[in-house]
Formats: C-alpha cells, structure tokens, sequence
C-alpha cells in the first residue's frame, strides 16, 4: 500500500503539475471566456469521438452546430474514428503531445490511466458551480465512474449496456421461456438450435465481444468487490478466487458445446450481427450500441425490425455476485489537460450535457442520454423506455472487465479468451498468465512511485495519500502538524456514507496510514 | 553536402538512436515518468513466446513471399513480358492490386475468407468440398497463410514491373545472337536473361525480405495478429506493445530488433550483389 501510495502520488502529481496552469475558474456559458483571441479570431475546439454512423453523427453536428450559433467566437471541429481503430489513436495523439480539447472515453480503467498520466482536465468546480446546477443534470451516480479521488474528470454522456438479444420468433416457433439461470440458459441454446440456426452469433475477430461472458459469468460467481480488489493495477491482484478458473470454465464449456456460430475468432462483429438479424443465429449477445441496426429503418431487413428482445445475462445459482446486476459502462466526454482553451471547452460539455442537447440526441438516435428528463415517453420508442426503466431498476451496473483491467493485463484475458474458443489454452494457464502479468505491472508502477518521495512531506502528496486511501471517496485534510509530517484526512465515501478520518504518517518511503482505534474516530 | 547530412542526422540517425535508448526504459505514452530497465525489456524479449510467433511469422512471410512472388514475377515477366510491351492495359492489370490502399485490399479479402458469409467458404461447399471449409483468418493455422496469399497477389504486380525493366535493359542482340546459334527458350534464359538479371534480381529480393520484415498493414487491416497472436508480427506485436498494451519501452526493444534483422539482411543482399559486381568486373 505504501507503494501504491507514492505511485498514485507521482503520477497525479505530474498531472497536477500541468492541470495547475490550465485550472480553469467556473463560469457561466453567456460571458465570453478569456479564450477569446484579440482580434476577435475564433477560438477553435478539437473534437474527437466515435460517433461516427448516423444518426449519431448527425444529431452530433445539430448540437454543436446550435452551440456555435449560441457561441459565434468557437469554433468546434468534429473528427470521427471508428471505435476499434480510435483505441489506439487517442494514446498515440495523447502520446505525441497534441491531444484534441474535448475526446470521446469509455469509462473505467481507460480512462482512469488518462487521468493517472495528468492528461485529462478535472471539472469538479464547473460542476458544483451555481449551487451544483451541473452536477444536478447528471441522472443517478453515472459522474462516479468520472470521478477518482475526489476530482471528476469529465461528463458521462451515453449508457451502454451488455444483454442477450433474441429473435423473438425463433423463440415463439420453439415455444422458450426468458432463461433465468445458466442452467436454464444452456437448455435453451439446445432448443432453438437447428442446423442452419447457431444458437448465438459470436463474432470475435475484434478479441473483446468473447470476454464480455467471462466478465459477467465472473461478477456472477464472486461479486463485484471481489473483482475491483483484483483488477486495482495497485491492490495486491492476487486473483486467487477459484472463480476465476471456473468463469472461464463456464465459458469454455458453452465453446465446447458448440453453441456459437462457425469460427467466432475469424467472425467479424458487424457480420455476427447480421447472422443474428437474418435469423442464422437466434441469440445474440451485444451492447445497447446495436439497437440502432435492429430497430425501424436500421440496417437489418424490414421483417426483423420488430422480432428482436432481449434479457439480462442469466443468475449464476451459488454465486457471491449480484444476480440482478446489469454489465454495462458509460460513454462520455473529458477535456485535455493541455487544451489551450479550458473555458471554451468546459462550455462547450456544459452544452452537450444540457437538456435541450440530450433530448434532440434521444429524439434522433433513441439512446440513453444520461442527463435527467432526456428521456420521455414523446422522443423514446418502446425499445428505449424498456431500456431506460431496466437501469433504473438494476440494483447495480458492473463495469465490464477489460474497462477495469489495466491495459496490458486485460490484453491478456482478451487473447485468452481467443485461445479458449480456438482449445489452444486452459483456464488455469490464463489466470497464471494474467498474475505474473499483473506482478509485472504492479512493479513497474511502484518503481515508478519510489523516486518522488524526495519532495518531502507537504499538502499536495499528503491529499494523493489519502486519495489513494480510497479512490472513489472524496478527501479533505482536516489537519496536520507543522511539518506536515503526521496529517488528518476526512474522507467521504461517494453516495451518502459517513465519512471518516484517515490518519497519515510520513515516512521514508511516503505517506503511510496510521490505524486508529475504532471508537476513537467518533 | 552538409544539407544531405543535416537532413540524414535529423530525420534518420536521431529517431533510431531515439529509439534504440528508448528500449532501455519502461514507460507509457500516457505518464511522462520513466523508469530505467537496461537491458530489462531485452531479457523479457527472450522470454516471450508471443515474440517467437511473431519471429516465425516473419520468416515464413519472407520465405513464402520470396518462392512465390519472385518465380511468378518472372515468369509474368518473360513470359509475357514482349505481350506486355504491347498490351498497356495488361500491365495496368497485374499493376492494379498495388495502387488499391492496402486497407481496401485488407477489408475487400476478408469478407472474402470470411467464415459465415465469405465467398471461399460458399465456393467451397457449392464444390462438395465440405471437409475444405474452415475458420481461415480465425484459425492459427491458415490465419498467416490468407494473408500471405493476399499479399502475394497485391505485389506480385510490382515485382513483375521491376523485373521488367530489367529485361529491358537486356540488349536485342544476344538474344538475335542466340537464336541464330540454335538456343532453345530455356537455355537463352537459364544463360543469358537469368546471368544478366542476376543484380536486379537480389535487388528484388531484398525489398521482399525488407518488406516481409516490416509488413504491418495488411495484417493489422486483416486480423490484428490475431487470434490470439497466431498472425502476429514483429510490427503488429510492436504496434499493439506500444499503443494497446500501453508499453513503449518494451515496443522500442523489438523496433530495435526489427531494425538489427532488416540490417543484417541488408548486409547479406549488398554483399551478394558486391559479389556479382566483381564478378562482372573479373569477365
């Protein structure tokens, strides 16, 4: 832990080094910001985002062409990339130094890497400006997956969720019921199984659609704590719970009983949809991303528009995990620490995160815009008002793992999972591949940490300290000596909890936490 | 002269030992911090099994692309090679594949070998060939193989082109000569086109061994490397080292082998067409 306390030290302090001197002041929309050239040149935003397939892009294009006509002084400048290939184009954009302003991220641990580099532009004071009218637009706790250590780091804009899609008629014609367990599920791949009907569409090429049923068969059997602990590139990732090997045995099983369609690995995903919406698959498992193909006017045939549902992945009976629990993560937006234009571009998410934007977004592309109100039974079909109560209900949402995993150890998961469907490992080979991926990582990251104690004891490693105590609390130093050697720390939990108090002592190797006794936090 | 040198230095000798010193530490593309490995990320090099898959691969591009493309390409170029003098258009057909940008190439090939939907699987069974019908870019067995194939058709084209003016430049005469001497078609090749090519042969050669050493594209359009790093390269694996895996120190390290094996393959070629020259220059 002390380790990991110095690590998170160094690197948010190297992000707090460059954030420093682009801090922007809160402020409201109407006031042009300083970034305004003189000369009254235009200021001009970087864009970078997925959304590249109509309607998105266009009802894109709606909302910034009503944000420049709002603001005449900004200019935004839209590039879209598509999904798989901007993975890797943001890193080397970032990597080169010349970030777009504003930039699409999925939330978890890709973006929780941005923020650990310093190249992501906190908001939180944006946010709670004007009494938190911001803050206020966001539904449910959708910001705490934005949020570490204290700091919130951009807007989530798009829920996206994981389920089973079926074609309704192919379960009409064999007369099955919505699966509730895996048992019940394994029943049902045999039922609508016929020789030219796989019983799901698998398409792998792309590594990551295979993980995602290790990924729920794992939050399943041992609960999202379990996980988070593992996960953390940090915590101690011993990755020891027999669950582990037996979600991917599970897995390994459903290839072993052929229920995917020929060679999921070469499949591509855009192809295992199409064997899903011309009926060559019955089952299908995909993101809410895709109801835009599946519904009126998408690119599944016409009489297919209206035979598609879907169900939440099936309860692994025995397991620790929530049963109910829905996978999914939130698509958003963040804004470069080395922008030119902070005002600008905190103005222009303001914008995209409004009601009127979020609306016209739901109006025309039917998703579930995380802004309060967006949703309303005018601008939503059937599809997405389901959708959008099924989240309101879902006890929790549970981030997919390859979100959560830091990059270079969720690679190893992703081709494991391509090796189980080819036969070419074992499960007991992929978690000992992943550990000593995992010791690699944990090394690196603390080689790293060892070299900035030399800054001493002061506020600014005292509050990484503690925000490293627990990251997705918010911490506020109550107190310290002189020195700054010994530090209090009140830490508030996300949602609501009682806050307690953290006490710090420095040592040679950084911060450490001093233990107190129970009743003496009171 | 001092330009040339400036421009060398800057565009060429600064980013190569940039890279080389690279190798030496671990760091992400995302946190300016560095850590000092020495010769940590060669020493898990040698450990790697993904980096021996990717070593094989890059041999069997270069010896298939070497026995496929280089016979082919001669044979397109003598054979009809005086047709393609005349017909224009049949040049610009064998040359197409290579003016088409290798990511239309690389996604026109794999709906081609696409499992479900492709048009080999389909040919295939329309054949009776059921046994035949596979996985193709999703099974490690034939992955490297297809893209082989497609990229033997895409450069063969250019090869042929290369080889062809370098028949040009044979003169008319030896071969008059030749044939008033009664030399069969074989024997004028086997002793006068092949001697004569001999040099713009192991030029030809060695761009199919650089190339196969740093061929990238196509693969990455096509699988990835995938699956599970049965196509993978020296160049993808760097690739997906630096900007997946987020490990740039270690993606510099195999940049830095790729380059020594490019070297060294430039060596070997440069002192074969040495050796002719001298050759040449003894007759």
């Amino acid at each position: 832990m002390r380790h990991a306390i110095a690590v998170t030290a160094i690197c948010l302090a190297a992000g707090l080094m460059v954030m420093g001197v682009g801090c922007p002041p809160p402020q409201t929309p109407a006031t042009p910001g300083p970034d305004v050239a003189p000369g009254g040149e235009k200021v001009q935003l970087q864009m970078w985002t997925i959304w590249n397939t109509e309607p998105r892009k266009s009802a894109l294009d709606e909302i910034v062409a009503d944000f420049e006509r709002a603001n005449p002084d900004i200019d935004v400048v839209v590039t879209n990339v598509e999904p798989d290939a901007y993975k890797n184009r943001i890193r080397v954009a970032i990597g080169s130094g010349d970030p777009p302003d504003v930039f699409f991220v999925w939330s978890g641990e890709w973006l929780h890497n941005f923020v650990r580099g310093g190249n992501v532009l906190p908001i939180t004071d944006a946010l709670s400006a004007n009494g938190g009218e911001w803050r206020s637009r966001v539904m449910g706790d959708a910001l705490k997956w934005y949020t570490f250590g204290g700091e919130t780091y951009g807007i989530p804009f798009l829920r996206q969720c994981t389920f089973f899609f079926y074609n309704t008629d192919l379960f009409a014609r064999d007369q099955v019921e919505i699966p509730e367990t895996w048992d019940e599920f394994l029943a049902v791949c045999e039922t609508v199984r016929r020789p030219d009907v796989a019983p799901i569409a698998l398409g792998n090429s792309v590594k990551w659609p295979a993980h995602h049923y290790v990924s729920c068969l794992w939050q399943r059997l041992m609960g999202q704590e379990q996980l988070m602990s593992d996960f953390d590139p940090l915590g101690p990732g011993a990755y020891d719970s027999p669950g582990y090997v037996q979600g991917l045995r599970m897995f390994q099983d459903l290839v072993a009983r052929d229920v995917f369609n020929r060679a999921p690995n070469g499949t591509t995903r855009e192809n295992a949809r199409a064997l899903f919406y011309t009926g060559k698959a019955a089952m299908f498992y995909t993101g809410t991303w895709d109801f835009n193909s599946f519904r009126e006017g998408g690119e599944a045939p016409e009489d297919f528009w209206d035979s598609w549902d879907w169900f939440n992945f099936p309860a692994v009976p025995g397991g620790e995990g929530d049963q109910e629990a829905i996978h999914g993560g939130a698509d958003g937006y963040v804004i470069s620490s080395k922008t030119a234009h902070p005002d600008a571009a905190i103005q222009f998410l303001q914008h995209l995160n409004s009601l009127e934007s979020a609306q016209l977004f739901v109006d025309r592309c039917r998703e579930l815009v995380l802004v309060n109100g967006a949703v309303t039974e005018e601008n939503a079909d059937d599809a997405l008002l389901k959708y959008a109560r099924q989240v309101e209900a879902a006890p929790t949402i549970v981030p997919w793992a390859d979100t959560l995993m830091e990059r270079s150890v969720a690679e190893v998961l992703l081709s494991g999972c391509q090796a189980l469907i080819e036969g070419s490992t074992t499960p007991e080979q992929i978690m000992d591949e992943i550990r000593a991926r995992q010791a690699e990582v944990k090394q690196r990251l603390e080689e790293l940490g060892g070299t900035d104690v030399s800054q001493g004891p002061g506020e600014e490693l005292a509050k990484l300290a503690a925000i490293a105590e627990s990251p997705d609390a918010a911490a506020e130093i109550t107190g310290h000596s002189e020195d700054w050697k010994s530090v209090t720390v009140r830490v508030t939990p996300p949602g609501g909890a009682e806050p307690t108090t953290v006490d710090l002592q420095w040592t040679e190797s950084g911060y450490q936490t001093v233990t107190r006794p129970e009743n003496d936090s009171q | 002269m001092l330009p040339a040198v400036a421009v060398f230095a800057f565009y060429i000798t600064y980013p190569l030992v940039h890279t080389v010193v690279l190798s030496a530490y671990s760091w992400s593309a995302l946190n300016p911090a560095r850590t000092w490995q020495g010769l940590g990320n060669y020493a898990e090099l040698l450990d790697d099994p993904v980096l021996l898959t990717a070593l094989k691969n890059n041999g069997w591009w270069i010896v298939l692309s070497l026995v496929i493309q280089l016979p082919l390409a001669m044979l397109l170029a003598v054979g009809i090679g005086s047709a393609l003098r005349r017909h224009r258009i049949l040049r610009t057909v064998f040359f197409s594949p290579l003016i088409v940008p290798a990511v239309a190439v690389g996604l026109i090939w794999t709906l081609f070998y696409d499992p479900n939907f492709g048009a080999l699987n389909s040919l295939l069974e329309a054949l009776g060939l059921h046994g035949l019908v596979g996985g193709w870019l999703g099974d490690p067995r034939w992955a490297t193989v297809c893209i082989i194939a497609v990229s033997c058709w895409r450069y063969t084209g250019f090869h042929m082109m290369i080889l062809l003016a370098g028949l040009q430049a044979i003169p008319d005469d030896i071969y008059e000569a030749a044939r008033i001497d009664g030399a069969s078609a074989w024997r004028t090749f086997r002793h006068i086109t092949l001697p004569l090519m001999k040099r713009i042969v192991l030029v030809d050669a060695l761009l199919i061994t650089v190339g196969s050493v740093k061929i990238f594209d196509l693969i990455w359009v096509m699988t990835e490397g995938g699956p599970n790093h049965a196509s993978e390269v020296l160049a993808t694996y760097m690739y997906r080292s630096a900007f997946s895996d987020d490990r740039m120190g270690y993606a510099a390290a195999i940049a830095t082998v790729m380059l020594v094996l490019t070297l060294i393959a430039t060596v070997i070629y440069v002192r074969l067409t040495g050796r002719g020259e001298e050759e040449a220059a003894a007759a």
